[in-house]
């Protein structure tokens, strides 16, 4: 052991400075205080397992393994999800694709499209003016009837709603007025709109019978319907549930 | 006398605050322990060697410690969680070294 420097009193500690006791003490309590708590800390981790009875280690695995079932079949759920949202967007795309054949159709039915394809182009020529109103909506019943897709008369496209009014030399369609000859246009199989119009007893027989008025059909391959009409605005029709 | 019986309170307090140790310490505070051991046993055997400065001994206790458990956590943020076993070993080594020396004087063997 050294002896210090300054020699006082010969019993006083080594560096009797008290600030320094109590760091060193304060220190000292905290190693203290860490050991206890590792120790603990410790024991508890490998008491904890060594102390459980048999029974007790026993339910310990039952809930391990009952867990690591559970997480099995949440693996198993999951992938049934994954399954499923994969074939939810095949279906989203044939209801897609279902939905634009059907948009199609209705902007046909409506008149809201130019349409292009086989038909017939019929002209009634009406020198002495008697071809009324209702002659044009019986030709275009019978053409629809014949399953003509789409119709124009003298430039206005017939739709669902197209009202046919007037009287003879002033006919009204829809609205519109048109002038003789009154040019139809349809579009659908050619051959069987042609022999729709010329069936005896129709409408151009009954034309032709009666007055001097005639009707030139033409079948042709390709005709094209350019003109549309508005979308109607639907005030008080509402759709509804079925039933 | 009053460092022994605050080293006895401190391990009471331990004992006593049922202080269970957070999990996420779990790693580091073993570290801090051995790294404090080795800070008291050097400063023991300075004591013994006269050389004892108590600033000395404060600040290696708590840097010490500190240190190690940085350097774990480090280990562990890099992917090299065997740093703890480094720690250990030096930190072993050198309470070895520290108690050789006390027993040296303590003994004269």
């Amino acid at each position: 052991m050294k002896t210090q420097p300054e020699t006082g009193a010969p019993d006083s500690p080594r560096r009797a400075r008290p600030r320094g006791q109590i760091a060193i003490a304060l220190t000292l309590a905290l190693l203290g205080f860490l050991l206890a708590t590792q120790l603990r800390a410790q024991q508890g981790l490998t008491q904890r397992l060594g102390l459980e009875r048999e029974s007790d280690l026993g339910q310990i695995l039952t809930t391990l393994t009952d867990r690591s079932d559970q997480l099995q079949s949440e693996i198993v759920d999951l992938r049934v999800k994954l399954a499923q949202a994969s074939g939810t967007q095949a279906q989203q795309h044939a209801l897609i694709d279902d939905a634009r054949q059907q948009l199609q159709a209705l902007q046909i039915l409506l008149g809201l499209v130019p349409v292009r394809g086989p038909g017939v182009v019929m002209v009634f020529a009406d020198p002495q003016g008697t071809i009324g109103p209702d002659v044009l909506l019986d030709a275009v019943q019978e053409l629809r009837d014949a399953g003509a897709e789409a119709i124009e008369i003298s430039s206005v496209r017939v739709v669902a709603s197209t009202s046919f009014t007037g009287s003879p030399r002033a006919i009204l369609v829809n609205g519109q007025p048109v002038r003789a000859p009154y040019q139809v246009t349809a579009i659908g199989p050619a051959s069987t709109l042609a022999e729709a119009m010329r069936i005896p007893g129709g409408v151009v027989d009954s034309l032709a019978a009666n007055s001097g008025a005639s009707v030139r059909i033409t079948e042709e391959g390709s005709v094209s319907i350019l003109h549309v009409a508005a979308l109607p605005e639907f005030v008080h029709a509402r759709p509804t549930a079925r039933r | 006398m009053l460092v022994i019986v605050s080293l006895f309170a401190g391990i009471g307090l331990g004992v006593a605050f049922h202080s269970a140790v957070p999990f996420s310490w779990a790693p580091y505070l073993p570290m801090a322990v051995m790294a404090a051991l080795d800070s008291v046993f050097g400063g023991l055997r300075a004591r013994l060697e006269g050389t004892f400065d108590d600033r000395v001994f404060v600040i290696s206790f708590l840097s010490n410690a500190v240190l190690a458990a940085l350097l774990v956590w480090a280990g562990i943020r890099l992917g090299v969680q065997d740093i703890a076993i480094a720690v250990v070993v030096v930190f072993g080594v050198r309470i070895f070294q520290n108690l050789a020396a006390i027993r040296r004087i303590l003994f004269h063997a």
